[in-house]
């Protein structure tokens, strides 16, 4: 999964997309306002986080044109203006959640993660498909009882193919969901996190189709 | 123009001018009626008396007595003329020497005389012992314009005189009218000196709006610079504690120790709640801008829909009752955070249900109630005491409330805390007194 996080405080920022990082999300970031707006209307990011005192473009500026363009991207508004009055503005402007800072990371990730849970309509609990069950929080993957560490791309591969089941998902695709803007990108990547997901879920669960992509989940 | 001294002097001097002018030519064009007038009345006995100068004898012979009649119509040209056709017979003035008398159709008329004289004419007919008598007089007309010329002349310098006079006592009268406006220039001039802290309000009716409002304002402004100097000293002074106690961990234990972690932790949470309780209170406005009304009922709905978001794993419904078109003499910002601390509280609390009811009262007084577990009557008394004592708040916890608490008490009004009857959770009641006349009567 892949989400923006658009502050303008460098050691902020940095922390935020560490935590993230951590807690398997891909993570691209910004500090000005202008550049959001463009990431946010490119990019099919699954959250946003976004600060209100912006360079460049206003915060709540940026979400009021992302919602007139019809962006749906769910946003967490993280400001200092934590008064009733900024956050009734903040709502109306189209925010999903909003968070005054001082804020706890953990309370921060665990509310985007119900928000992404919210907007792809599941509700709480651990993500289960046919006896392999992913907990997002120790990131490992419990396959009929035995229980495997992952990797940080094999993570979020596995959730990007879990949370799709059923569907078939690109290597682009895939790509966008495990990979940052930054990140290096080899042609032959994703086969290979492929192949070490499917000794550790089995190779039935994740079957390939040939110029289309992967498909998570054994008919 | 924008000066008030110059409008009205300007003005008035403006219409006098307008006036007397009216009058003088009102006078040149009535003036000359009026002499007319009584010419004509003269020249009407000139025609009797020449009527009485005539003579007819028994055989029908007509003489005219010439010494009867003024020496006038002797002089050659005097501007006096008169025929007399009296059967076949007719008499000319001498005046007019050898020149014609003007023929006439009408019994008052306007003609030319000899060498080109303007006439008034007077013609009158009479029958005497049977014998037609036509009597015209004549006079010239061209004297009159003279004198009503000169009575122009006259009435426009004595109006001139009148002018100047009344222009003189309009300026001290303008001048004597705009002296309030000095003094309240004086004042605002020791206001900024900080000799004085508002501006009298010794001034004429019309103006006493505009000064009322101009030291709401002031007093609005003086309270708030008065509220923010508090808050950051109160501020500042809290502070030294925590970091205090921060600087001694890092010093004594090292940051390794979990000791250590959560006592800084500790401290960081007091000085957050410190600083969104002091600060908070040094926002506020404490009362609403001259005139400004909060239209509650949106207000308090926008509010809602904010809060319910921002508890949107809980599923809380957020009911408010606000009467129909109730608004409230408040700022704006301060009734949103009163009431967005007072629903959050709530909506952490509830299990399903929270109701906000504003009553139909003058003035506010509103319940915000949830369906949650509520507060045991013993530590009712501990939250309501919370919100007296920054060093007393317990970190994180009633803040929200404590802050709804600072937002009552500027306007004057309270915050208690109950149980909710219809709902069994807990219940917060916010009374605000009306602010004097400005509240609806409704």
């Amino acid at each position: 999964m892949r989400v923006l996080v658009v502050e303008d405080d460098e050691s902020l920022r940095s922390q935020l997309s560490d935590a993230l990082s951590k807690s398997g999300y891909a993570v691209d970031g910004t500090g000005n306002g202008e550049s959001a707006e463009i990431y946010g209307n490119q990019f099919p990011y699954d959250a946003v986080i976004l600060d209100l005192g912006l360079p460049g473009k206003p915060g709540l500026d940026v979400l009021r044109a992302w919602r007139k363009r019809g962006n749906t991207t769910p946003v967490i508004v993280l400001t200092a203006r934590g008064q009733w009055h900024e956050k009734v503005d903040g709502f109306d402007a189209g925010a999903d959640d909003y968070l005054s800072k001082p804020f706890y990371m953990k309370e921060l990730i665990a509310r985007m993660g119900a928000l992404i849970r919210r907007s792809q309509g599941r509700t709480q609990g651990p993500l289960a498909v046919e006896g392999v069950e992913l907990d997002e929080e120790t990131q490992q993957v419990t396959v009929n009882g035995t229980v495997h560490r992952l990797t940080g791309v094999e993570f979020r591969l596995l959730r990007a193919l879990m949370l799709n089941r059923g569907r078939v998902l690109s290597k682009e695709r895939l790509e966008e969901h495990v990979y940052d803007l930054d990140a290096e990108r080899g042609s032959n990547v994703i086969e290979v996190y492929i192949k070490r997901l499917r000794d550790k879920v089995g190779k039935e669960m994740i079957q390939t189709r040939r110029g289309q992509g992967y498909v998570f989940g054994g008919q | 123009m924008n000066s008030l001294k110059a409008r009205l002097s300007w003005g008035l001097s403006a219409s006098l001018v307008v006036l007397f002018a009216l009058q003088f030519v009102v006078i040149g064009l009535m003036a000359p009626a009026i002499y007319e007038d009584r010419m004509v009345e003269r020249l009407e006995h000139d025609a009797e008396a020449l009527l009485g100068a005539l003579r007819i004898g028994p055989l029908g012979g007509v003489t005219l007595g010439l010494r009867q009649v003024g020496p006038v119509f002797s002089r050659p040209f005097s501007g006096h003329y008169f025929r007399v056709v009296a059967g076949p017979s007719e008499f000319l003035s001498r005046s007019l020497w050898d020149e014609g008398f003007p023929d006439t159709k009408h019994p008052i008329q306007r003609a030319r005389g000899p060498r080109g004289q303007p006439l008034l004419v007077v013609t009158r007919s009479y029958t005497r012992r049977g014998v037609q008598v036509v009597i015209s007089v004549g006079e010239d007309l061209s004297h009159v314009s003279h004198a009503v010329r000169a009575m122009q002349v006259q009435v426009g310098l004595i109006s001139l005189g009148f002018l100047s006079l009344l222009v003189v006592l309009q300026r001290a009268i303008v001048g004597y009218t705009l002296k309030p406006l000095k003094r309240v220039r004086a004042d605002l001039e020791a206001l900024e000196r900080g000799q004085a802290t508002r501006v009298t309000e010794q001034v004429p009716d019309e103006m006493v709006p505009l000064v009322a409002g101009f030291n709401q304002l002031l007093d609005s402004l003086q309270r708030r610079v008065g509220r923010s100097r508090t808050a950051m000293g109160n501020l500042a002074h809290a502070l030294k504690t925590p970091l205090s106690v921060i600087r001694q961990t890092t010093e004594n234990d090292g940051l390794d120790s979990a000791g250590a972690r959560a006592e800084i932790v500790g401290q960081v949470e007091r000085i957050t709640g410190l600083v969104e309780r002091e600060l908070g209170r040094a926002r506020l406005a404490g009362q609403a801008r001259p005139g400004e009304r909060v239209d509650l009922e949106r207000e308090l709905t926008a509010l809602a829909r904010a809060v319910s978001a921002a508890h949107r794993e809980r599923e809380v419904t957020i009911d408010v009752r606000v009467p129909k078109g109730k608004d409230c003499g408040a700022d704006r910002e301060d009734l949103l955070e009163l009431f967005g601390n007072l629903l959050d509280n709530a909506c952490k609390w509830a299990t399903a249900r929270v109701r906000l009811t504003v009553e139909e009262v003058p003035g506010m007084q509103v319940r915000v109630e949830d369906d949650g577990p509520g507060c045991p009557d013993e530590e009712l008394k501990n939250i309501a005491r919370r919100g007296v004592r920054l060093d007393e708040a317990a970190p994180g916890h009633g803040l929200g409330l404590a802050i709804a608490g600072d937002v009552a008490d500027s306007y004057g009004g309270t915050l208690t805390f109950g149980r909710s009857e219809e709902l069994g959770g807990f219940l917060a009641r916010v009374t605000i007194p009306p602010v004097g006349e400005t509240e609806p009567t409704a």
